[in-house]
């Protein structure tokens, strides 16, 4: 691999880490909103009982 | 409301921050900063390296400085705190230690070797990934908050041995070019320490602003969990008995 093809890996590598956690973190964001939704569903259902 | 509307109102700014940062780091690092004469154009990975370590060493700063405070003071915000910058440090330790390999390959001729500042820094990377299985795995949240607290001090300790490594043992690893002592910058050409000042900044303000998303997700899971809990004991449901 020629120095321009590491250091376009170094560049992929570093990118690809910060986009993946942003990912990681906007999926773990669902998981809570999903939770948040149930209770409120849960919530209501005891309002009505 | 109001709150998550402040909060929100970090967010955006620091998100736009982020982006002219990088758009002004990419377009020195590529067009304006010179070409090393001995590496050649691979030096360029410095202006990723560099700031990635030392946004490694901010993120352990704050887990170290947030456990103090969390074992003195037993306030659930500095667990949180930690919690956060843990995950976000381990995340430029990461970047820290796969892009230093892929420098290293054309430089050196090899992509790893046993010399101590990287295998004090992969000591390190092992601390904080065993920190992070114990919060996820560890079981009873105060005490996982408290072994989390001890394991951050003594991984800490390593931060200074991965710094001085360089000049108290022979290493492979060149001395530090940026931080010295007496002259910042020393031995730097000054486009190149200009280039390393914008993408520096650049990394951090990403640091801050995953740091900041991180711990708002944080502070949103525990309510959360607090009022799943509550809701629980309000309503329990019952879903099977086992005896």
């Amino acid at each position: 691999m020629s120095n321009l093809g590491f250091l376009f890996a170094g560049f992929a590598v570093a990118w690809a880490l910060v986009f993946g956690y942003v990912w990681l973190l906007g999926r773990r964001s669902d998981g809570i909103e999903a939770r948040i939704a149930e209770l409120e569903r849960r919530a209501e259902g005891d309002r009505k009982s | 409301m109001t709150t998550a509307n402040s909060r929100t109102g970090t967010i955006r700014p620091l998100a736009v921050m982020t982006a002219l940062g990088w758009t002004a780091a990419l377009a020195t690092i590529f067009f304006y900063a010179p070409t090393e004469r001995t590496e050649g154009i691979i030096q360029r990975m410095m202006y990723l390296h560099v700031p990635a370590a030392f946004s490694m060493y901010i993120g352990y700063g704050i887990v170290f400085f947030a456990s103090c405070m969390y074992l003195f003071k037993r306030q659930a915000r500095w667990d949180e705190l930690a919690t956060a910058a843990a995950e976000v440090g381990t995340l430029y330790a990461t970047m820290m230690i796969t892009t230093g390999p892929i420098w290293a390959k054309p430089v050196w001729g090899t992509y790893w070797t046993w010399d101590a500042r990287l295998t004090s820094a992969l000591i390190l990377w092992l601390i904080y990934v065993a920190y992070l299985m114990l919060r996820a795995y560890g079981g009873h949240a105060e005490e996982v908050a408290r072994y989390c607290a001890v394991l951050a001090i003594i991984g800490f300790v390593d931060i200074p041995i991965i710094h001085y490594s360089v000049r108290w043992w022979r290493t492979f690893h060149p001395d530090a070019k940026i931080l010295t002592e007496g002259s910042a910058g020393r031995g730097l050409d000054s486009a190149m320490l200009t280039t390393f000042a914008i993408a520096f900044a650049a990394t951090v303000l990403t640091f801050a602003l995953l740091l900041t998303l991180r711990l708002r997700m944080e502070r949103q899971g525990r309510r959360l969990e607090a009022l799943h809990r509550e809701s629980m004991n309000a309503a329990p449901i019952v879903i099977g008995s086992s005896n």
